[in-house]
């Protein structure tokens, strides 16, 4: 082959390496959701909302720093804050309608899933249908160690490293809601992504049995709403301060209260938002806004405590 | 002739049954069906909100967040605030518009903010709701003695519970 063919011969190479890579393009939110990677099964009005939730946080003007512990947990007291905070716990967002149980892999090989593992994927959903953090993934992680486990997204294997992994889905409700109730719900998934303070191997032998965890601030997971609650018998409340639920309080008390240019209608909807989870918090929420409970802890582990 | 006549009162017989079990079950068509259907779930212990006669008050009562209704939003997806709760937040808000420019349509709401906040077939966070606003509305019309009054005795209707929630976003 001469040098010309050998040209050609490269030429036709790349421009089918090139081809090549466009099928392995993926898809992203734009503007402020760029860092979000969508799911193939995604439809365009999913990925169209929740570019709407995320240009809701961006485009408007929070002052933080009018609120109490608004700080502490997003880590700024402004939008970018929240960006940064959301940027750090979510990854990926999967379609409402994909099955997650069908994108795990042990060793690389699909799982055959017993209806209570099933129940351990979906972190606090009784029927699996709300927007949902696959936090608990980890969970399962550490109980087939030292198998590995892995989630299927855009046809790659991701190893499940920790909680972090920021795998979203979307439920329906997520496209009937306006945007500021949007935002809320990501920033509410987010903090599901934080292990805080690590797992106990207790809770990881829970796992292998098919227990769910208890008591863990690990994922934030929700409890059962007790007996003369609103929501009594459902997975819909936190027994602890400063878990999921207390980070979107925290956020729509600021969009009623401290947005330097929303609207009246959208301060009216956070408010009663922020008090619908000020609701299910079962701590004694004006206590936990003085402090008594002490500060917000937003970091995250991957260790494993005795006990 | 008299077989014709018993089947005209078999027939008739069997449509004003059919009338009635219609009327006791309340499928009475009518313009305000979702209006009377909420009513008779009220509990018997349920102070009984006082007719305003305005409208617009009742078509805001009519879309109180119930227990029922909200737990079925619930369990259907957690981690959303409840339709109903945002259907609800925006009717008030509406009133609160209406309340701005009418001194007495704002002692009306007032009154009404106080049946949902006293009344145990709301829900604890909407009751809240009720609560908060009604304290914003005395300054809507500082010259009219009556609406302070009338916002104090909402504060006093919240039970302890109620009252938390209100006080956990702050002022």
């Amino acid at each position: 082959m001469g040098l010309r063919g050998m040209f050609f011969f490269l030429a036709a190479a790349a421009g089918l390496a090139l081809i090549g890579c466009e099928d392995e393009v993926v898809w992203r939110g734009s503007g402020a959701a760029s860092f979000l990677e969508f799911d193939s099964e995604m439809t365009p009005t999913e990925a169209a909302q929740v570019d709407r939730a995320m240009q809701y946080v961006t485009s408007h003007t929070i002052q933080g720093e009018k609120v109490r512990w608004f700080r502490e947990i997003f880590g700024g007291v402004d939008s970018r804050a929240l960006v940064s905070f959301l940027e750090l716990r979510l990854n990926y967002i999967l379609s409402g309608n994909t099955q997650v149980e069908k994108r795990v892999r042990i060793n690389a090989e699909p799982v055959v899933f017993h209806p209570r593992e099933d129940l351990i994927l979906a972190e606090d959903s009784e029927s699996g249908r709300g927007a949902t953090n696959l936090a608990s993934l980890w969970f399962l992680k550490k109980a087939v160690e030292p198998e590995k486990l892995q989630f299927v997204v855009n046809n790659t294997l991701l190893p499940v490293e920790s909680t972090r992994i920021g795998i979203i889905q979307l439920g329906p409700a997520f496209l009937r809601v306006p945007p500021e109730i949007q935002a809320g719900v990501l920033l509410h998934e987010a903090r599901h992504s934080d292990c805080t303070g690590g797992i106990w191997n207790s809770d990881i032998l829970r796992t292998q049995q098919g227990v769910d965890p208890v008591g863990v601030s690990c994922g934030h997971l929700h409890v059962l709403c007790p007996v003369g609650h609103d929501y009594a018998g459902l997975y819909a409340c936190d027994e602890e301060a400063w878990g999921a639920y207390s980070v979107n309080f925290i956020y729509w008390a600021a969009v009623a209260r401290a947005c330097a240019d929303c609207t009246e209608e959208e301060r009216v909807l956070t408010e009663a938002s922020a008090l619908d989870s000020a609701s299910r918090i079962l701590v004694d929420v004006p206590a936990m806004v003085r402090g008594d409970y002490g500060e917000p802890d937003m970091s995250s582990s991957t260790g494993v405590q005795r006990r | 002739m008299n077989r014709r006549r018993e089947w005209i009162l078999l027939a008739a017989s069997v449509v004003i049954s059919i009338v009635g079990i219609l009327i006791s079950r309340g499928e009475r068509p009518s313009e305000q069906a979702g209006v009377a259907v909420r009513e008779e779930r009220r509990s018997a212990d349920e102070p009984r909100a006082t007719p305003s006669g305005d409208p617009g008050l009742e078509n805001f009562r009519a879309v109180w967040p119930r227990p029922a209704q909200v737990r079925e939003e619930v369990r259907e997806d957690p981690h959303q605030v409840p339709p109903s709760l945002l259907e609800f937040a925006r009717a008030l808000g509406a009133q609160l518009e209406r309340a701005h420019s009418d001194s007495e349509f704002s002692l009306q709401l007032l009154s009404s903010l106080e049946d949902c906040v006293r009344s145990t077939e709301v829900i604890e966070s909407a009751r809240a709701v009720c609560l908060r606003h009604s304290r914003r509305i005395p300054g809507f019309h500082p010259e009219d003695t009556r609406l302070p009054i009338a916002a104090a005795r909402v504060h006093e209707a919240a039970p302890k519970r109620v009252l938390e929630i209100a006080e956990a976003v702050g002022s």
